[in-house]
């Protein structure tokens, strides 16, 4: 009996050797692990490799500013002391140099130098004698070379080299600082010395431990001698000599370094360094490799392993629990589809499980689309088999002739209708092109070339064509050719052809009735369209082209609603505007009938853009293709007369008002008996006048009127030389005085003018009359009459001046007004009326007037009439 | 005697009222607003006979200016004019004249009429 689990694995082993048939999710756990244990490889070894560099370098700036600190402080204390021993130097004179008792008391009394130096304060005489405190025994130092280099005068103060001495039992470093007397000679040496061996101020730093195994020492450079150390036995060690050890040599050789090297007991160390410049010494901190690498070796330990062990065999749990559960919608799809093919009856009522939308649900989504599309397909396929066999029958029981052709137009199928209605067998036309036997002479050529060119890009036709049987019968035929498209491909034609031969004769006939209607509509002046019972834009005459500057075949058809915004556009208020779409078309119209609408005889006003005003009416009818006519006139002028006449009326009866209340207050005067006899007849004499010039107004007001309503066509126009009339105009004009001379003056040779002469007459008195009320009495009249050029046109000039009151430039700008007078207050009698009058005239003439004047110096009016062969000769002129 | 001063451009309606008024009032003319603006400096009259539609200032809006100098402000004024619609005079009136009489007028209503006017009572 085999143990279970082994079973499995033996099972799955035996899997493994097919890798195509491994489930997918062992292949995902298998591709996971693979790469989790590659990454985990890679990165052990690329962590070790740069934490190792990393802490190294970590470790040497830490050493280095740990030796930096403890040399600085080391320095620090060396400073002190030496300039504690240079201060005392000045406590001693010649004087006391012998007398001992004095400088023992001396030095008692600086308790402090005491403290600063272990093994005592000395004084060494030039000659070798040592003085030193009551307390202490005098002994000799070994280090006598500092000593003398003070005495000397070699050095004014010294750190001496540290020694073993034999006189002390100790080992032993002096200080020394000269003594001087008032001429500067050194007279003795002041000696600090310090012992290594009991506690010192160099030990506060070297006595601590750098880190687990490392230490601090501090090195004589110069006599490769250790001074102190955190081992204690180590004081006074002599180093290796030169050359022996390469990172000893180093660190003495520079005043501050950092290396990895082997020392002295071949262990390799890091090792930094810095000088202590007083004492001219180097501080060392040196730590083993094997300390700071520990946290790296600690990573290869059993314990890592273990760890990296129990994540991999959890990561593989974990995977193959979510992989099992994230595949159980396809398993259950894959069982589902499986049941179902059993029962393909069911097969497209159902649709499979969707659990989650991730990317499985989204396969199994589309796999349900899939079943729907499939469904639905052998729905549609087992209902166009029912189709197929109604339209069987439809095509062989049908009246109409049904073809069925290849995509070049050859014949392949055609119904028996098509047989019976032709006389051409099936046999016949088989294979062959209809057109080639069923066409003949009346066959419009266009038609056949529309037919061709549709087949020859493979699309549809529907046209009515002339045909004839194998009897030689003629008949119309309405042809509708449907290409029968294949996989976006068209493989050819089914064609109905219904015979329409009847409908085109009556067709015809109402069709040249039609033509008739249509081209009296055409000639109707009056803007007009037509709406069909679907309410599209049926007809529209060229009057409405030309309106509403359009083309007609960008209305026809168009709905009533579009024509309605169309016109809408082509309006400047289009707040109030009535739509005829809105307005519904009446129903109750007897067939061919016709009924106006209620604003019908009005219409309704359109402002148009361009600034003509239209007038739009409506009619509703009850006739084939047409119920409702809508047409528009133009009333532009019309209103604007309507407009010019109000205004004028309301100025006229404004004007009439100052006359008539000078007339009606006299009356009532005088019919009360106001005045003596003199003011009573001055107030006739006022009533008078005043009516005069009402008189003179209404005539005036009534030649404005009339002239203006004139049409140009009314004047009794006749080429003439109007030179006599003007001659006898100036001879015969009479005024109230009768004092003021006209001095004509006519140019020989004058050219002939279109008028109305009795126009032209007016037009210069009016002129003339004006000239003499504003002149002084006997003032001349001069008149001009002569041929001139004019805007680059031959004119016929008479010019009229005066030497009178003249006007100011303001008065002259409105001098054309109506009812304008410069000078309302004064003494001259008018109307305001003349200029206008004068202006009107001119304008039907198509000339023009021009008034020229100053003021107090008198005023000039030109008339410029057209020469009346001036456009005959121009016409020459551009000939030639 | 009350004093009337008459302003209106045509020198004949002038004389008009000066005839159908003179015997009762003393009248005194000017021929536009600026030229009544410096009479009334010399001489204050009780009312003023004021022409709307004349060159210049028109009646209307010296109307207007007259009735916010205080020292004017006791001055009656009568428009005489030949607007005769109902909101011309309306806004005549509310310029701050005391009466309107439109043209042609009878001398004798404009007699009652100035009589009338300068018998009202300031409230």
């Amino acid at each position: 009996m085999t143990w279970k689990p082994f079973e499995k694995i033996n099972e799955h082993l035996n899997k493994m050797k097919n890798l195509k048939s491994l489930s997918l999710k062992t292949k995902v756990i298998a591709a996971v692990l693979a790469s989790f244990v590659l990454a985990a490889i890679l990165l052990i070894s690329f962590a070790k490799k740069n934490i190792r560099e990393d802490i190294l370098s970590l470790s040497a700036k830490q050493q280095v500013s740990t030796a930096n600190v403890a040399a600085a402080q080391l320095n620090h204390e060396f400073y002190d002391r030496l300039t504690a021993l240079a201060v005392a130097t000045q406590f001693f004179t010649r004087a006391m140099l012998n007398q001992p008792p004095l400088i023992q008391a001396e030095i008692s009394r600086h308790p402090v130098l005491e403290t600063l130096f272990n093994e005592g304060l000395y004084i060494v005489k030039a000659d070798g004698t040592i003085i030193s405190d009551q307390a202490r025994e005098i002994k000799p130092f070994i280090d006598q070379a500092s000593i003398k280099a003070v005495l000397s005068g070699q050095a004014k103060s010294i750190v001496g080299t540290p020694s073993l001495d034999q006189y002390h039992q100790a080992p032993l470093f002096l200080m020394v600082n000269a003594i001087s007397d008032e001429q500067g000679q050194v007279i003795a040496a002041l000696v600090g010395a310090t012992n290594l061996a009991k506690i010192n101020f160099i030990d506060k730093v070297t006595s601590n431990q750098y880190g687990e195994n490392g230490e601090f020492l501090i090195v004589d450079h110069q006599h490769r001698l250790i001074v102190s150390a955190t081992d204690k036995n180590r004081v006074m060690e002599q180093l290796p000599p030169l050359d022996k050890i390469a990172l000893i040599d180093e660190y003495l050789a520079s005043h501050s370094s950092s290396s990895v090297g082997l020392n002295s007991k071949g262990v390799e160390v890091l090792e930094s360094s810095k000088l202590i410049p007083l004492a001219g010494w180097q501080f060392i901190v040196t730590l083993p490799t094997a300390e700071i690498f520990a946290p790296i070796r600690a990573l290869n330990n059993a314990r890592t392993m273990l760890c990296a062990l129990i994540a991999i065999m959890l990561m593989i749990i974990l995977s193959r629990w979510s992989l099992k559960k994230l595949f159980i919608p396809m398993t259950e799809a894959a069982q589902t589809l499986a049941t179902w093919s059993k029962n393909p009856e069911n097969f497209t009522q159902q649709h499979l499980k969707v659990h989650h939308h991730d990317e499985i649900g989204t396969l199994i989504k589309a796999f349900n689309q899939l079943l729907a599309i499939n469904g639905a397909r052998e729905a549609m396929l087992s209902a166009s088999k029912e189709e197929y066999k109604k339209l069987a029958i439809v095509a062989q029981t049908t009246t109409n002739s049904v073809s069925i052709t290849d995509c070049y137009g050859h014949v392949l199928w055609v119904n028996p209708a098509f047989i019976a209605f032709t006389g051409y067998s099936a046999a016949f036309m088989l294979g062959k092109k209809l057109g080639s036997f069923l066409q003949g002479a009346e066959t419009n050529p266009d038609t056949v070339k529309i037919m061709h060119g549709a087949i020859k890009h493979h699309k549809g036709f529907n046209v009515e064509v002339v045909n004839y049987k194998k009897s030689g019968e003629k008949y119309w035929t309405h042809i509708i050719a449907t290409p029968i498209d294949e996989d976006n491909k068209n493989s050819g034609y089914v064609s109905i052809q219904s015979d329409i031969t009847s409908q085109k004769q009556v067709l015809a006939s109402t069709e040249r009735e039609h033509e008739d209607k249509e081209a009296l509509f055409d000639s109707n002046p009056n803007p007009m369209l037509a709406i069909s019972p679907e309410r599209q834009v049926s007809y529209v005459n060229p009057a409405f082209c030309q309106l509403f500057k359009v083309k007609a075949k960008q209305i026809l058809s168009i709905h009533e609603i579009e024509l309605d915004n169309f016109i809408k556009e082509k309006c400047i208020h289009t707040d109030n505007y009535i739509a005829t779409s809105n307005l519904a078309i009446k129903s109750d119209i007897k067939v061919g009938k016709t009924i106006a609408s209620k604003d019908h005889a009005l219409g309704f006003n359109l402002e148009l853009t361009d600034g003509k005003v239209i007038a739009r009416h409506y009619i509703d009818c009850n006739i084939p293709r047409i119920s409702r006519i809508i047409y528009y006139n133009d009333i532009t002028e019309r209103i604007l007369i309507d407009k010019m006449k109000s205004e004028f009326v309301a100025t006229a009866a404004h004007e009439l008002r100052t006359p008539m209340t000078m007339i009606y207050g006299y009356t009532e005067l005088l019919k009360m008996g106001a005045g003596n006899a003199d003011e009573k007849h001055e107030m006739l004499e006022v009533i008078y006048n005043q009516s005069n010039a009402m008189i003179n107004l209404l005539n005036d007001m009534l030649d404005v009127a009339r002239i203006e309503a004139q049409a140009v066509g009314l004047l009794q126009m006749k080429t003439q030389q109007i030179g006599p009339s003007l001659v006898t105009l100036a001879e015969t004009f009479i005024t109230s005085d009768n004092h003021n001379k006209i001095n004509l003056h006519l140019a020989q040779n004058l050219p002939e003018v279109k008028v109305d002469i009795a126009k032209i007459e007016q037009a210069v008195k009016n002129c003339l009359s004006n000239a003499y009320k504003f002149s002084p009495k006997h003032g001349p009249i001069d008149m001009h009459v002569a041929e001139v050029m004019h805007d680059g046109q031959r004119k016929l000039l008479i010019a009229i001046e005066d030497y009178g009151i003249g006007m100011t430039p303001e008065q002259l700008a409105r001098v054309f007004e109506k009812f304008y007078r410069a000078n309302p207050a004064g003494a001259i009698p008018g109307t305001g009326l003349g200029m206008a009058i004068i202006k009107n005239i001119m304008d039907q003439h198509g000339g023009s007037v021009e008034i020229e004047s100053k003021y107090k110096l008198g005023t000039k009016v030109m008339l410029y009439l057209p020469v009346a062969d001036s456009i005959s000769i121009d016409a020459v002129i551009k000939n030639t | 005697m009350k004093k009337i001063l008459v302003i209106d451009d045509n020198a004949e309606i002038r004389k008009l009222i000066k005839v159908s008024v003179g015997t009762k009032y003393i009248v005194t003319e000017a021929i536009s607003a600026v030229d009544a603006s410096l009479r009334l400096e010399d001489d204050k009259p009780d009312l003023i006979l004021l022409d709307i539609m004349m060159p210049g200032v028109n009646g209307l809006d010296w109307c207007k200016l007259i009735r916010r100098w205080y020292e004017y402000s006791d001055i009656k004024i009568i428009l005489i004019s030949a607007l005769i619609q109902q909101n011309e005079i309306i806004e005549g009136l509310q310029a701050g004249a005391n009466g309107y009489i439109t043209k042609p007028f009878s001398p004798t209503h404009l007699l009652s009429e100035i009589e009338r006017v300068l018998n009202e009572q300031i409230v």
